[in-house]
């Protein structure tokens, strides 16, 4: 029964800042073991979507579940809520748009840094892992560089590793592809549908590059001015005869997304 | 407003179990030895410009007799704790809030709490703690080269006898003086400590490098400031009967 | 250990080579006049309060401990006559620039390092902009002129609050210590205090100058920056400001 629920659902999920309106009324279904890439020009809310996945903000309204457990309704400032909310949290890993890695650790101490938190491990064990996941993002022998001395191609990979070190149900990726030459964000791109294929996980992946989405993509979203403008099996989506799907694969400045 | 809402999140992270070990260890050592050399250097000159400054005023009423008073008294009940702790405002202070700072703004403390990891026991505690404990000890260490800078100017540049000066520094400057002195170190410390991380802790990734530089700034003024002020009323509470 | 020194020895060299430009700056046009304004206003509005709030519990501190000690022989009347003297000469100049140091050579440093890692210092010299000329030279002018406006202020917020502290306070006569306050002060400790003032004024926007521009690595860079010259400007003026005492003590000032 647990495989039939949905990874993630949002209700009319609704989020401003003072008087800008940065999500409207989003609403979607994300089955598990899907990628879904969300598209959408830069500054259109794509960012904090993913942050409230995460609790990292929260809603004004509407709700958000997380495998059928409601995440809006966990109260952070209350400790019980803290502890469901971290406890909830487990479920993710997230790569961060500039990797987040901590400069003062080395990068085997980076991605060794989840386990060591929370599972129950020995040293052995926590390092076997470290050079597994760091060999499955294609790095070998770095476990002692930091991460200062590496190019952004590789943070981003150690990054990865890092976020898939837990096994988590769920993964979500804030730009994987920005600021990465074409090789490097398409060897990302097979990474995520090697890593989808080998572990099944779910992940949502935010871009703004229509040729990943096409590569990668089972589910597709399009995000504009806070509104779904359309989402779906990644077949229906590229079928879609609406304007702004189109505007944004074939990369024209005549339709309904406007520069301002 | 938010201030009171950090620190009552960081008081529950701080007293909640002990602090991780390697982080507190690390930032013990680079508070305490760290700040060495230059608590070192500045005590030193402090202490000799409290005896020539003293002197200087002092020869005017004739009174340059006394100078082991004052210098047992403004230095080791004022001069000491509070320059231990602004230096230490200013050097700790800035390190701590340019640290956490550059966390926030590249996402690191974001990763953390998608980790599951509470970046404030994780990364305030230790932090908190460490300043707390070390800058009791920095003050008492002061005080001593301090105390030293003073006898040696007050002696060798002024001709001051030296017997005269310690007795008077043993007559004015009793334990509870110097109790006293590490009880300011432990009120100065966590207040460092806790108006850095605030400020380090408050930058946003959108403010980007100069994000860090405004809270390293506050950092180091805000708790420069809030020593020198707390330091009035601690006095006045310490020592007026 | 060699690498150290060589290093060591770079930043000398670079820190000659940073004031030549400085002064020749100083001596040659254009200036921007406007943009030195702008930034001694900024300083003053942002220093004010925290120099305010740090030498008025001075003067508080040592009414509070002298009054005690004065009692102790029966020389109460000479407390304002020490309080006077002590915040003139010594600690009104002092803190003030310390605290300066605090608030203006970080944000100035700050500032400038910012600029250098987001690639703007470039900017200004592609645009053949002097960086030295456009951001040092109005902050360095504006640290030299402010910190001595900002001393006189200290001095009267010292006076008073020594004052509150040993009258109501502490119980001393009123009159005597008006009477006793200017005794022992004299013209030439108000102009040795401006002159430190000054001096270390010139210290503060030189080194934060220098560090920003030196900026490197990033965010993290920016941080050190300013901390690095917070803390060697401190060194630096309670260095000085023993030398000046001791060479004013032995010429019998």
């Amino acid at each position: 029964m647990a495989e039939q629920q949905p990874a993630i659902t949002l209700e009319r999920v609704c989020k401003s800042f003072g008087n800008n309106r940065v999500l409207h009324e989003v609403s979607l279904v994300l089955p598990a073991g899907k990628i879904l890439v969300m598209l959408g020009p830069s500054g259109t809310g794509k960012s904090v979507l993913l942050r409230c996945l995460v609790g990292l903000m929260k809603p004004d309204s509407g709700r958000i579940f997380v495998e059928g457990q409601d995440i809006t309704a966990l109260d952070e400032r209350r400790s019980a809520g803290r502890e469901q909310m971290f406890a909830l949290r487990r479920k993710f890993g997230m790569l961060f748009q500039d990797g987040a890695l901590f400069d003062d650790m080395c990068v085997g101490d980076n991605v060794a840094f989840p386990l060591r938190q929370h599972a129950k491990m020995s040293e052995r064990q926590i390092a076997e892992r470290v050079a597994e996941d760091l060999e499955r993002v294609g790095l070998k022998n770095v476990q002692r560089k930091m991460p200062a001395e590496l190019s952004g191609g590789m943070r981003k990979r150690v990054a990865f590793a890092r976020a898939i070190a837990l096994r988590p149900r769920i993964v979500l990726c804030d730009e994987p592809s920005s600021g990465l030459d074409p090789v490097m964000s398409a060897t990302l791109d097979e990474l995520i549908l090697d890593l989808h294929r080998s572990l099944n996980m779910t992940f949502v992946v935010i871009s703004h590059d229509t040729a990943e989405a096409r590569t990668i993509a089972d589910y597709i979203g399009l995000l504009y001015k806070g509104e779904l403008q359309e989402f779906g099996p990644k077949e229906q989506v590229l079928r879609s005869s609406r304007l702004a799907i189109n505007q944004f694969f074939d990369r024209s400045t005549d339709g309904p997304i406007q520069v301002l | 407003m938010e201030f009171l809402h950090f620190v009552r999140r960081a008081l529950v992270a701080q007293f909640s179990g002990p602090p991780p070990r390697d982080e507190f260890v690390r930032h013990a050592l680079d508070a305490g030895v760290g700040s060495l050399p230059l608590l070192t250097l500045l005590t030193i000159f402090a202490g000799m410009n409290l005896s020539v400054q003293a002197y200087g005023t002092f020869v005017r009423f004739g009174g340059q007799d006394l100078l082991g008073l004052f210098c047992g008294v403004g230095g080791i009940r004022e001069l000491y704790p509070v320059m231990a702790a602004v230096i230490c405002g200013a050097r700790i202070g800035a390190t701590l809030a340019a640290s956490l700072a550059n966390m926030q703004i590249s996402e690191q403390v974001e990763a953390l709490e998608v980790m599951a990891v509470d970046p404030m026991r994780l990364l305030v505690a230790p932090r908190l703690w460490a300043v707390t404990l070390m800058l009791p000890l920095l003050c008492g260490y002061a005080d001593v080269v301090g105390l030293a800078a003073s006898y040696w100017a007050a002696t060798e540049q002024m001709g001051v006898n030296g017997g005269t000066f310690m007795e008077q520094v043993r007559d004015i400057v009793h334990l509870s003086d110097l109790a006293a002195g590490v009880f300011k170190g432990v009120v100065f410390g966590w207040l460092v400590a806790i108006v850095s991380c605030y400020h380090g802790y408050r930058a946003l990734k959108r403010d980007g490098a100069e994000g860090v530089g405004v809270a390293t700034n506050r950092a180091i003024v805000h708790s420069a400031v809030l020593c020198i002020v707390l330091n009035m009323f601690l006095s006045a509470l310490l020592y007026v009967r | 250990m060699l690498n150290r020194s060589f290093r060591w020895f770079e930043a000398c060299a670079a820190f000659v080579e940073f004031l030549c430009a400085v002064c020749r700056c100083l001596v040659t046009g254009p200036r921007y006049l406007r943009e030195t304004l702008r930034v001694m206003d900024l300083l003053v509005r942002r220093c004010l309060i925290p120099v305010g709030l740090a030498v008025a519990p001075v003067g508080a501190v040592i009414s509070l401990q002298g009054a005690g000690l004065f009692r102790m022989f029966g020389a109460e009347s000479l407390l304002s006559s020490l309080l006077a003297t002590a915040i003139f000469r010594e600690y009104s100049p002092a803190l003030a620039s310390v605290m300066v140091a605090a608030q203006a050579g970080s944000s100035i440093a700050a500032r400038i390092g910012t600029m250098k890692v987001r690639g703007q210092i470039d900017a200004l010299a592609v645009m053949s902009v002097d960086p030295i000329r456009y951001v040092v030279v109005p902050g360095l002018i504006a640290c030299v002129i402010v910190t001595p406006l900002l001393s006189v202020l200290t001095t009267l917020l010292g006076l008073v609050s020594g004052w509150f502290f040993a009258v109501p306070v502490m119980g001393v006569d009123h009159g005597s210590f008006l009477a006793n306050l200017y005794a022992q002060v004299s013209l030439v400790d108000l102009w040795v205090g401006l002159g430190k003032c000054m001096a270390f004024g010139t210290a503060v926007g030189l080194i934060a100058g220098f560090l920003g521009l030196r900026t490197t690595g990033g965010a993290a860079g920016v941080g050190k920056a300013a901390n690095d010259t917070v803390t060697m400007t401190i060194v630096l003026i309670l260095v000085a400001d023993y030398f000046v005492s001791m060479a004013l003590l032995r010429l019998g000032v």
